[in-house]
């Protein structure tokens, strides 16, 4: 049991790496990111082409990378629009997109590239303990750091008064792109990390990972301080069990229940934040 | 012109979708999407029975249970929903909660059917003959459907119950109408009209199985939250749109790109949403409208 839970370690790495600024936006932004996905595809495929030892994988790769940094460039000015002038909901509603579109690009590169049989990748020989030591050492500081900032407090006011905002500080527009940047940083480097740890960089990947990522913001978004982390391992913990107990057939199906479930528990216990509410 | 046809009649099609969509965006401040696998279960039922295939077409028995389960939660959240919503001073969670339990739905019903599909291939049938007589079918009859809803909407005064109900339900008990029996109502409708839309969409497929809902659910979810009025010939215009550009773009690039192409336009359309609330609430056309009435005037304010 505790040698198949060590495996499971470099599970841990993605939502640990992505859980600041998927928290930020959550606790602060009232924004859910589903479309992670797409900057961190990017950064897997840069990482496997960088490191693909065979000469036509490195091709393959390097073509798929070219494909996704087109639309990572796109994406990154439709979040940044989204932010800058939409509602929370808005965000939330493009990273659905994000999260239908990114697999079904990677996908296609993979059918057209490789006829479906995937890229062939060499398997890291990399210790996953220190690295995913290392990752919540990153996250706790990168958490520690973003709140140093005045980053939280702009995105609060932007979220809960636009107007005010405007007022006080002008357009929002380069607290958005701050903010993209941080994002565009953290969740590429995610998906480097999730190329250490993986050898399958096939289209159904990225989007359970991404759901993943938000049920892990989203158990993590009412702690403070180091209890940040409990979010990830808490979320890592239920997919091993989930993994570990359920059949193949079903995962899909207890992984999204698992997160209906987290976020039944989040409404039922947040205070009262409308007036009409509480009325 | 033949594709003219075929994008006119799926976009009828997906418009009837789009319509029950946002009449649950007006009257529960939230899109409902688990009414999708409800009304996708409902139609497989329906249809699947039309043509008995070979052993490896859906058993559409091992629906009925995925589809109480789906019943039973649209029941169960419907009434949350509108509360949860003003709770967490948002439609970002609750969006979430339901898409969530909507892909739950979807899982649980691939997984029950093993992904088979139904083959339909209704332009074959000896009632219908050809596939133009089959479009046409369609476009005729979900322009009696939408017709049909829209005059019952009105004459029930339902759309204007729904401008009072979406935000601050007391309004509308000081009107003398229960609200929570108007949100039910709406709630039937809606699940009347994306039935029928959706088994519009199926008809006009070859084969069609659970998980291909998707090609109805995006360009709909799309189209319903970039509307800020129910109005059916904008919802037709804005599917029939979609659908046409959706069809020319995979005419021209790779049939495999669709999903990526839908995906495209959604993210489109919810820009068009953000932009023309940004244009409302910042009353930019009216002060261009004021502007272009100002200078068309002014030649005759010039003359004595």
């Amino acid at each position: 049991m505790l040698s198949s839970l060590n495996g499971y370690t470099a599970l841990l790495l993605m939502p640990m790496a992505c859980v600041p600024v998927q928290r930020l936006y959550l606790k602060e932004g009232q924004r859910y990111d589903l479309g992670a996905t797409t900057y961190v595809s990017a950064g897997a495929f840069v990482a496997a082409a960088a490191f693909a030892p065979v000469p036509a994988d490195r091709d393959v790769a390097f073509r798929i990378v070219i494909v996704l940094g087109i639309a990572v460039f796109a994406i990154f000015l439709v979040r940044v629009f989204a932010l800058t002038f939409g509602r929370p909901a808005d965000f939330t509603l493009i990273s659905f997109g994000q999260l239908w579109a990114t697999p079904a690009l990677i996908g296609y590169e993979l059918q057209s590239l490789t006829r479906g049989s995937g890229l062939p990748l060499q398997s890291v020989v990399a210790n996953s303990e220190p690295v995913a030591l290392g990752a919540c050492v990153l996250a706790a500081s990168l958490v520690y750091l973003l709140n140093q900032t005045t980053l939280p407090d702009r995105l609060i006011a932007l979220t809960e008064a636009p107007e005010q905002y405007r007022l006080l500080f002008g357009s929002p527009f380069r607290l958005a792109l701050r903010l993209e940047a941080l994002a565009f940083g953290v969740y590429f480097a995610a998906g480097t990390l999730l190329r250490l740890t993986m050898n399958d960089l096939s289209a159904d990947t990225f989007g359970t990972e991404t759901v993943w990522c938000v049920l892990a913001a989203a158990l993590a978004a009412r702690s403070t301080q180091a209890w940040v982390l409990a979010g990830p391992v808490a979320a890592t913990l239920v997919r091993f069990i989930i993994k570990s107990l359920v059949p193949a057939r079903f995962s899909t199906l207890t992984v999204y229940a698992a997160l209906a479930l987290v976020l039944v528990l989040v409404i039922t216990h947040a205070q009262e934040a409308s007036r009409d509410a509480a009325a | 012109m033949e594709n003219l046809l075929d994008f006119a009649s799926t976009g009828m099609a997906i418009a009837l979708v789009a319509l029950s969509l946002i009449l649950l965006q007006r009257s529960q401040g939230i899109v409902i999407l688990e009414i999708i696998p409800l009304s996708t279960a409902l139609v497989l039922i329906a249809l699947g029975s039309l043509r008995k295939g070979s052993a490896s077409t859906l058993d559409t028995a091992t629906l009925i249970i995925p589809l109480f389960a789906c019943a039973a939660l649209v029941v169960m959240f419907q009434p949350l929903y509108a509360k949860w919503r003003l709770r967490v001073a948002g439609e970002s969670t609750t969006l979430l909660l339901s898409f969530a339990s909507m892909n739950c739905c979807l899982s649980a019903m691939t997984a029950t059917t093993s992904n088979r599909s139904i083959s339909l291939a209704l332009a074959d049938s000896y009632l219908v003959g050809t596939k133009d007589r089959l479009e046409w079918a369609v476009i005729a009859t979900a322009g009696v459907a939408l017709t049909g809803i829209m005059l019952y909407l009105r004459q029930r005064r339902l759309v204007a119950a729904l401008q009072l109900s979406k935000d601050d339900f007391r309004l509308l008990q000081t009107f003398g109408r229960d609200p929570d029996q108007v949100r039910r109502h709406v709630l039937a409708v809606a699940i009347v009209a994306c039935t029928v839309g959706m088994i519009l969409f199926v008809s006009l497929q070859e084969t069609f199985s659970v998980s291909n809902c998707y090609a109805v659910l995006i360009p709909s979810f799309a189209i319903a939250i970039s509307q800020n009025r129910i109005r059916a010939a904008r919802l037709v215009t804005a599917s029939v749109l979609l659908i046409t550009a959706e069809g020319f773009l995979t005419q021209h690039t790779s049939e495999l790109l669709r999903a990526v192409h839908r995906a495209a336009l959604f993210s489109f359309f919810i820009l068009i949403g953000v932009i023309s609330q940004r244009v409302t609430s910042t009353a930019i056309a009216l002060k261009w409208r004021r502007r272009f009435f100002g200078f068309a005037r002014r030649p005759y304010a010039l003359q004595p």
